[in-house]
């Protein structure tokens, strides 16, 4: 079983990072947050941003601990999940910076 | 046969784009602009298609030696750098069109409110002495941005004018806004896309884009 | 022995009685796959049937054939039944079939449970038959949106149909996915390694995971539609607080990954077949492996694609569409494997390979123009158009059905023990093949001309006619292919020569025994140490039916087979199956009768039913087991293993490990609609909320802490050994939950306002049911424990029935505490 859980590991964070990107997404919008200004932008870019890149530095510390992983197919699945799940990451979470907030 | 096959063949040929709601024969910006993603795709995914079947042809002619190739070539470039790249890109090309295409804050945009029943529309445009409502045609100024605010009264319904712009649903509770414009004066036909029941097929309105002074008529409400 | 007796004897304790009464008491792996199969292929033809009365309205402009309310049906029926009920049952029927004999097993974890799932699967899908056949299938669309498919909108019994029909077969996807779960997990051969495995394997492992949690979200919108449709509580209705949209996520939060679900195996198949076609091994097992990963987790991160035109804004729909473009990554990366496979080695035209031949072409346009339908712009413009049509068939016949085919001709010489008869079957293949791009490439056409999907007519002047037409002529021509594949395949069982025994010169186990395949498929059980066990041993089937393999000493009459650890397949203990009984069939007959109160509105009615179920689950679990010590027994080659009653981690906890998964994947959708209309929904914040409840709050958290440290309790001193005092705690138990059902309900029939309100007092309400329920499944298990221990069946070192009970416990604690602070929190928030 430790097999499946190292290999899915890092997909899972994605899932999770996933999840709270577009809950927040939506709980901004209905809240208002772009219309709240801090700091030469608006709350919601500012909150969307920051997560997009916690989640990302997240994914990378994965990968740097997969590396732990033993030989074979584990050590495989391991750090390619790690790997996918960070780029993963990075990837669809690339909206919030680049696309408008609620429209 | 062969007359149809012909006419068929010389129909494509000729006007094979064409049609009241074809995406292809685009009349508005959003359209234009959809089109031109498609022809783009399109071509990128035909080069995608030969590439495969080359290298699948390939497989079966007779070799003496061992292929070349092993994993680094199969899976990591063609596999996973390849599309990894033309995917990204790709995206990117998309998401700064549907940028431009959604209704964001805009100057001169003029808004209409669409109510979808089933099975008619009810269109409400701002007029000098307020609101003029009209049933399945909807009137635009031609050249200018227009924001229609959707609604439905019963079930989902879809608002669509497939040389205009993309769709957006009509859903019950909810308001949707949809931006569209028609770079020149026309009629130009729509359609219910969401199945709305028995009626759905015939779920359609039209929209009549009028010129400056057209439209400077329309909203004084003199009915062209 | 010899071989011949064994065969003998074994066949006596694995096979199943002659005429009817082996029909409704076999519960053998291979009656219930073939059984799968063949009713799968029975439904796509009906499928079919109504695909040909679709393309035969649409030739012509204006036609008369049919008029909406039967247009609605077909199509509604036609996307139902090729989804539910061909798709998902023949990927279950092959998996069935197959998976024990790649595997070196002699049968599935849960015999009884695939035959219960098979008869809820033909009773399920009699009733959605019979449904066409009077005329009032579902006529809403097989994504059954509301309000369209509300009361208000479908008044008659077509949409129940679909909601009660539908969620009844779901159970034998349910029960499916559980069971290839386990068994690929444990009941393996000795020494399969999960590296050693066959893909197929890992493919059906990946898919029946998904599952778990794929099809929990469908069956919670399900039962919320039927009750707002039957009670009237408002979880979709915007004038009451609900929202249409929470419909669209919860059914694609399941769609989605059910395309990935019916394409994987199907893929697994091309795995499998593909390098025995090219005489070769698979190029790069170890990446095929991360991309299925990858693949599972990314489609479960897509369903939103469905709903790009809803006005979610565009940051949103920009997560979902990169998501959607990121899933293709892992989808190249196997297509690729795949052709460097047969560029590795040297590729035999032979039929199975025509038919991957015709997978790849038809699959590669498939996912291309998916990639354009991810992009949301193109989308905006091709969604509800033939386009998608065109897209979805050429994924969906591509990705699954040409697989299947290729596996089809693969495997029939397992399945019927005959050769093929030469040439017909390339016949039918060109066909298909031709008939199904000139039928579906032209649908690329029409909708991008702006043909709508579901429209029954269209007018002549809109440049579609001769694109229709040519269609329809294409989707016969496909049809004749079908129909002679069919012929070809009866031909084969009917009149073909006997076939070698392996064929195709293939390696891996299921190619290691006698055809047709004997009942019990092995012998004895062989030690696997190789990824292509046959390839390493070419002499593997004669030994293994001489009995130089596990599990050749026939004991007591006893199904056995061999439970392996999860990662090593080191030997771990002995399961002992339970044989041939009708208790499948008579707690599906219940089932449906409960499915059937409900369809008819007899809801007074329907507790009887659900009572009889209950009794015949308890029946299900009291006829396992027996009183008498057993201890290690010889499993041959000089080693010993504990039956599973015995050992740890039996196949019946790991089960209930994934059930509870599901249905706490149920629960979670549950949760996440409640948060959803929160946010969301039109009309919120309710005219009434919770105002009071502390008390009964505190009294349903205390028992339901007690319920589950009792059970707890119970189960260890039961394993110690210490009867009194374990029967002691069960009863305790037994009372703990009793006061939680009497508290729950107390709540919310006190300070709850009606359900019928509001879409909060609904989903409240559902949230208490779902607690009242779980708190009753833990009461019953409590009670099992305190009646087994009275009679003798637990007893020292016993673990599996009290460990099982300790999980459902655990379980509906968690879950009280977790639904009394949802329904609480509006009180504590205030
Ligand atoms: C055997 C050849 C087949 C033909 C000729 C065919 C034809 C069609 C057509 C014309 C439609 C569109 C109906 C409309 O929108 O008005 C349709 C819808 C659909 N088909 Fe097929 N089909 C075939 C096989 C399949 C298979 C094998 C599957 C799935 C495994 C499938 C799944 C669907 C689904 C899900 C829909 C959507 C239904 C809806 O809109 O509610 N079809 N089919
Ligand atoms: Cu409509
Ligand atoms: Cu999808």
């Amino acid at each position: 079983m430790m097999l499946l859980a190292r290999a899915s590991a890092g997909l899972i964070f994605w899932a999770f990072g996933f999840s709270v990107l577009y809950g927040l997404h939506g709980i901004g919008c209905a809240y208002g947050w772009p219309s709240t200004e801090v700091g030469g932008g608006n709350l919601f870019r500012w909150v969307m941003v920051a997560s997009w890149l916690l989640l990302c530095a997240g994914g990378a510390a994965l990968i740097w601990l997969a590396k732990a992983a033993p030989s074979g197919l584990e050590r495989r699945l391991s750090l390619t999940s790690a790997v996918v799940g960070c780029a993963a990451t990075f990837v669809t979470g690339l909206p919030v910076a680049v696309t408008s907030a609620c429209v | 046969m062969l007359k149809w096959l012909r006419l068929t063949t010389t129909a494509l040929a000729v006007g094979g784009c064409s049609g009241p709601l074809s995406t292809l024969d685009t009349a508005g910006s959003a359209a234009a602009s959809i089109a031109t993603l498609w022809w783009a795709m399109l071509a990128g995914a035909a080069i995608l298609t030969v590439l495969v079947m080359t290298l699948l042809a390939l497989a079966f002619r007779r070799r003496p030696t061992p292929a070349p190739g092993g994993t680094r070539l199969w899976i990591g470039g063609l596999g996973v750098a390849m599309p990894s790249t033309v995917l990204l890109v790709l995206l990117g090309f998309a998401l700064a069109l549907g940028e431009q295409t959604i209704a964001r804050k805009a100057a001169g945009v003029v808004v209409v409110e669409a109510s979808a029943h089933q099975w008619y529309w009810d269109f409400r445009h701002p007029g000098m002495a307020g609101e003029i409502v009209t049933r399945d045609v909807l009137h635009i100024p031609a050249g200018r941005p227009v924001d229609l605010r959707l609604e439905a009264h019963d079930v989902i319904h879809s608002f669509w004018v497939p040389r205009l712009a993309g769709k957006m649903d009509a859903i019950p509770g909810h308001v949707n806004v949809i931006r569209i414009d028609a770079k020149e004066p026309g009629r130009f036909e729509g359609q219910c896309a969401e199945f709305c029941g028995l009626g759905h097929a015939g779920h359609r309105f039209r929209v009549v884009a009028h010129d400056a002074a057209g439209w400077t008529a329309f909203q004084r409400g003199e009915q062209p | 022995m010899s071989a011949l007796s064994r065969h003998r004897a074994l066949t006596a304790i694995w096979g199943s009685p002659r005429g009817w009464r082996g029909t409704v008491s076999s519960v053998n792996h291979s009656d219930i796959g073939r059984r799968f199969i063949l009713a799968a292929f029975a439904f796509f033809a009906i499928g079919g049937v109504l695909a040909m009365l679709i393309r035969a309205q649409l030739a012509t402009p204006g036609s008369a054939f049919v008029g909406p309310e039967i247009y609605n049906q077909l199509f509604t029926m036609h996307g139902s039944i090729m989804m539910f009920l061909f798709a998902i049952p023949m990927f279950e029927g092959l998996a069935l079939y197959l998976l024990p004999k790649m595997l070196g097993s002699r049968d599935m974890a849960f015999p009884r449970l695939s035959a219960y799932g098979w008869w809820c699967y033909v009773f399920g899908g009699s009733i959605l038959i019979a449904a066409l056949a009077l005329g009032v299938a579902p006529d809403s669309g097989w994504f059954m949106y509301t309000p369209l498919s509300s009361k208000a909108y479908t008044p008659g019994i077509n949409a129940d149909v679909w909601l009660l029909g539908i969620t009844f077969v779901e159970i034998s996807a349910v029960s499916a996915a559980i069971e290839i779960t386990v068994s690929i997990l444990r009941l393996r051969a000795p020494g399969m390694r999960l590296d050693r495995m066959p893909l197929l394997a890992w493919y059906l492992l990946v898919t029946a995971l998904m599952m778990v949690v794929a099809f929990p979200p469908l069956i919670l919108g399900s039962i919320l539609l039927e009750v707002e449709r039957a009670f009237g509580w408002p979880f979709f209705d915007p004038l009451r607080g609900g929202s249409p949209l929470l419909w669209q996520h919860l059914f694609w939060l399941f769609g989605h990954p059910e395309v990935y679900i019916i394409f994987l195996p199907a893929a697994g198949v091309v795995s499998t077949v593909l390098p025995v076609m090219a005489r070769t091994r698979i190029l790069g097992y170890g990446w095929i492996v991360a991309a299925l990963l990858a693949l599972a987790f990314l489609s479960f991160g897509l369903w939103v694609h469905h709903m790009f035109t809803t006005g979610i804004p565009h940051m949103a729909l920009g997560f979902f569409s990169a998501a959607s473009a990121l899933v293709a990554v892992p989808t190249a990366l196997q297509i690729f494997a795949w052709i460097g496979t047969l560029w590795k080695g040297r590729p035999e035209l032979k039929l199975p390979m025509l038919y991957l031949l015709g997978f790849f072409v038809i699959f590669v346009l498939g996912g291309l123009t998916g990639v354009m339908l991810a992009m949301v712009p193109f989308d905006w413009q091709a969604h509800d158009t033939h386009f998608v049509v065109a897209h979805l068939h050429y994924v969906l016949v591509g990705g699954f059905v040409f697989p299947m085919l290729a596996g089809a001709y693969y495997w029939l010489p397992h399945f019927t023990g005959r050769a093929r008869i030469p040439l017909l079957g390339e016949a039918a293949f060109w066909l298909i093949l031709i008939g199904f791009n000139l039928t579906f490439f032209l649908m690329h056409l029409t909708g991008l001309l702006g043909m709508p999907r579901r429209i029954y007519t269209y007018p002549s002047d809109m440049g579609w006619t001769w694109l229709n037409l040519l269609s329809s002529v294409g989707s016969f021509i496909m049809a004749f292919g079908f129909a002679m594949f069919a012929v070809d395949v009866a031909l084969q069982i009917f009149l073909s020569r006997r076939a070698r025994r392996n064929p195709w010169g293939a390696h891996t186990l299921e190619w290691a025994m006698p055809l047709p395949a004997p009942a019990y498929n092995f012998a004895s059980q062989p030690r696997v140490a190789d990824g292509e066990p046959l390839a390493a041993d070419p002499d593997l089937p004669l030994r293994l039916a001489r009995g130089e393999g596990y599990l050749a000493e026939i004991r007591h009459g006893w199904r056995e087979t061999m439970a392996v650890d999860v990662t090593t397949g080191a030997v771990d203990h002995v399961i002992i199956l339970p044989g041939n009984t009708r208790l499948p069939i008579i707690t599906a007959l219940a089932t449906g009768c409960f499915f059937l109160a409900l369809l008819f509105g007899f809801y007074w009615l329907a507790p009887l039913p659900l009572v009889a179920v209950t009794v015949l689950g308890w029946r299900w679990a009291w006829t396992l087991g027996w009183r008498e010590e057993i201890g290690p027994v010889p499993i041959g080659a000089g080693e010993t293993a504990l039956t599973h009653r015995e050992a740890a981690g039996a196949p019946g906890w790991w089960g209930s490990v994934f059930l509870l998964v599901a249905d706490g994947t149920l629960l979670g959708s549950l949760l996440f609609g409640y948060a959803f209309l929160w946010v969301v929904a039109p009309n919120w914040p309710p005219p009434e909320l919770i105002a009071a409840g502390l008390p009964q709050g505190a009294v349903a958290a205390l028992a339901a802490l007690a319920g589950t440290v009792l059970t707890r309790l119970a189960a260890s001193a039961g394993v110690a050994g210490n009867n009194a005092a374990s029967s002691r705690w069960a009863s305790l138990a037994v009372g703990a939950q009793a006061v939680v059902i009497a508290a729950l309900l107390w709540l919310g029939l006190a300070e709850l306002p009606a359900p019928t309100g509001h879409a909060y007092a609904a989903s409240s309400w559902a949230m208490i049911a779902y607690g009242v329920l779980h708190a009753f499944i833990a009461l019953l298990c409590a009670a099992f424990i305190r009646a087994r221990i009275a009679s003798g069946h637990i007893r020292k070192g016993r673990v599996l029935e009290t460990s099982v009970a300790q999980l459902f416990g655990d379980y509906a604690g968690l879950a009280t505490w977790l639904i009394l602070a949802c329904v609480l929190a509006p009180l504590v928030l205030a």
